[in-house]
């Protein structure tokens, strides 16, 4: 469990526009186990998606660039592989989940071609681990673990046929079809009903145990958050803010911003008339307020907090936190 | 060409006939009671939709979006209609304030049977009722300003003109949190929290006793969800607004409701007060609903299994209970009869052959 997967460091994709530099993501420290589902949780446009892109380096480029860090997978950073190299590592080692499965099926393609295609591709033609013949039994056998029923009739159809719980799955055999040893998850229950919801999570926690896969799941719904994973980073304006075990985080969030986002979610139960809101907006990603990006909206903010951008510290087992309140030396350089 | 005009239209009354129409609207009950108390009350609801399948369709198919609703919402509640996408709860809210008209049913508000008024009298009472919808900004015609948008309601309704409309845009400007600078702008200069707040002041601005919430925040980020909801909520108790809510967020709806109803493939399955609800739902599909709605909450465990299975089409939806196909309880009966949906006391009601009280007592489901 504690041997290391993947790890970010210090990774900075800016997107140079014309009415300035989008600084998406501004130093992101990720680190993900083997066999584990780390959670990135995050408000719009906090650069969940853009970190998520940045490790499997299809960042649209111009406008966009990584223009610092390092991704570690599996002992070598991503970043120095030529985009050959890449190309092989993508579907056979890390992949993908988007949120809408209905934009990434093909049309005009049936599901089994495409289920087929990357098995085709990376296991047949580049590793030659199977031969051709044997293609469509693994496509079946990958709808059956996916669980979508009579998968022997269902590989001759076309993605209109599926449902949308069922597109999301043939999604997640395609993803899963060469074992992947990370899976990123961008959402990937988003645009669901709720007990589609929960057959789409319940399959990942299955497929994680089965498998061993470990999972980068990128969320916006706290309650996702709290029934898959097994640690939380909270990200806020470009940076990770907050970073702890599933249990620490929400027993005893430290981060003024993660407390404020644990207020806001409605309990169930709770007597309480009004929820905890955050005052203020989101602040722009072009022009961060200097300092600690949540000053302008911090309860607790200080004089230092406008001036000086805090560092991640380590604050118990597992647990870090990028706050002034929580800096070893208050009111010095760290 | 006039032949083949009279062929075409002809050919259009034929095909009309051939289709298995649903039973027209039956004759209104001139003496029916409503209570008080019932701000809306809504009789044996249907709506169903023609799908249209090109002109080479042989066959007629009924979407069968609501289907046999019975409810009230009492003044000054604010009811909750969950379900998941398709089930018809958007339905009800759009036939409530008289966008569509019903296939059949009686909907009454404040003692009046809409389905009897012509377009006039339907616009006129449409003051007292506001909705607020999902996507602020596809509501908005993004050509006007924000003064031209909460000024609207108030011309066509000619509540007040010139200085006396100003000092209402300005008052409901200030219940929503916004300031007079505001009003030159246009709806894309504002962010998805404050195009809510706009579309929640154009409602103010009628003063209305009804209010359609129809999923109000889910396109909203957790921190402004919560801004608007108890923006909602304080709306609510210092105008007495009546809402009905509606939303697939089961969480949310317990946060803001006082009664919940739950609709499935579109028939209300189960009713009852919130407390009642969390505490003892009885109807499986409820049930199972409550289990998997994620909560924000790692220490609880979860109760009871997912349920299996894809949500049905309502074009043809299975034929007794529509819930039996996944009900891990469902036995033959549930396939041949319709359960009626029925009061189990307590004002809690379910629509299931095996609830007969309120302490029924379901067996742990096997998977």
């Amino acid at each position: 469990m504690s041997e290391t997967l993947l790890k970010v460091q210090g990774l900075k994709t800016y997107f140079f526009l014309e009415r300035g530099t989008v600084k998406a993501v501004d130093g992101v420290d990720l680190e993900i186990k083997k066999g584990e589902i780390l959670g990135l949780v995050g408000e719009t446009g906090c650069g969940k998606s853009v970190t998520a892109m940045s490790i499997l380096r299809l960042i649209q480029s111009p406008p966009g660039k990584i223009v610092e860090g390092k991704i570690i997978f599996e002992g070598k950073d991503l970043l120095k592989k030529s985009s050959e190299e890449m190309r092989k590592i993508r579907g056979t080692k890390i992949s993908i989940i988007f949120q809408d499965p209905h934009t990434c099926l093909d049309p005009v393609f049936t599901i089994g071609y495409q289920i087929a295609e990357p098995i085709e591709l990376h296991q047949v033609i580049e590793q030659h681990l199977m031969s051709a013949k044997e293609v469509p039994k693994k496509v079946v056998e990958m709808l059956k673990l996916v669980r979508i029923p009579d998968p022997e009739q269902r590989v001759a159809e076309y993605p209109h046929q599926f449902s949308g719980g069922m597109k999301q799955r043939a999604m997640i055999a395609m993803m899963i079809s060469c074992n992947p040893s990370l899976l990123i998850a961008d959402e990937p229950t988003t645009a669901v009903d709720v007990t589609i919801q929960a057959q789409i999570l319940d399959l990942m926690r299955d497929l994680k145990r089965k498998l061993g896969t470990s999972i980068l799941l990128i969320t916006h719904n706290l309650g996702v958050v709290a029934e898959m994973c097994d640690r939380v980073a909270v990200m806020y304006a470009g940076n990770i803010v907050e970073q702890a075990e599933i249990m620490t985080l929400f027993k005893s969030p430290k981060h003024p911003y993660t407390r404020a986002l644990l207020a806001a979610v409605p309990k169930v139960g709770s007597k309480k008339k009004e929820l905890e809101t955050i005052p203020g907006t989101v602040p722009s990603l072009i022009t961060p307020p200097p300092g600690c990006k949540f000053h302008p909206r911090c309860p607790y903010a200080m004089d230092i907090c406008k001036k000086e951008f805090p560092q991640m510290t380590k604050i118990g087992k597992e647990h870090l936190v990028r706050c002034h309140l929580y800096s070893k030396s208050k009111g010095g350089a760290t | 060409m006039t032949a083949t005009l009279a062929l075409l239209v002809s050919g259009l009354s034929f095909s009309k006939l051939t289709a298995k129409r649903p039973k027209e609207r039956p004759s209104v009950k001139k003496n029916a009671k409503i209570p008080k108390e019932h701000l809306v009350e809504i009789r044996g609801l249907k709506k169903y939709f023609e799908t249209k399948k090109g002109i080479f369709a042989r066959e007629k198919k009924w979407v069968h979006a609501v289907d046999d609703v019975n409810f009230y919402i009492r003044r000054g509640e604010v009811f909750g209609l969950v379900g998941e996408s398709g089930c018809g709860k958007t339905t009800v809210g759009k036939l409530i304030v008289g966008l569509i008209r019903p296939t059949a049913g009686e909907i009454y508000f404040d003692g009046h049977n809409l389905t009897e008024f012509d377009k006039e009298e339907m616009r006129k009472l449409r003051r007292r009722m506001g909705v607020i919808y999902q996507h602020p900004q596809s509501s908005f015609n993004p050509r006007m300003t924000i003064h031209t948008i909460l000024s609207r309601p108030i011309e066509i309704h000619k509540i007040a003109k010139g200085e006396k409309m100003e000092e209402i845009i300005l008052k409901v400007l200030k219940e929503v949190g916004l300031e007079p600078q505001h009003l030159d702008r246009y709806p894309h200069e504002f962010s998805g929290g404050q195009q809510q707040r706009i579309a929640i002041g154009r409602v103010l601005v009628l003063n209305p006793d009804f209010v359609i919430l129809d999923e109000p925040t889910s396109a909203l980020d957790v921190s402004v969800q919560a801004y608007i909801l108890n923006m909602l909520g304080k709306l609510q108790s210092k105008f007495g607004f009546t809402y009905l809510l509606i939303s697939h967020d089961l969480n949310i709806v317990e946060h803001m409701s006082d009664r919940i109803a739950v609709m499935y493939v579109g028939k209300m399955v189960e009713l009852a007060d919130k407390t009642e609800l969390r505490k003892n739902a009885l109807h499986p599909y409820t049930r199972s609903l409550l289990t998997v709605a994620p909560i924000a909450d790692p220490t609880r465990k979860r109760k009871g299994v997912i349920i299996k299975g894809e949500v049905p089409s309502t074009i043809n939806p299975p034929s007794g209970c529509r819930f039996h196909p996944r009900c891990p309880y469902a036995k033959p009966v549930c396939k041949e009869k319709e359960p009626a949906f029925k009061g189990i006391g307590g004002g809690h009601y379910v629509a299931c052959h095996f609830v007969k009280s309120r302490t029924h007592k379901w067996p742990s489901p096997r998977k």
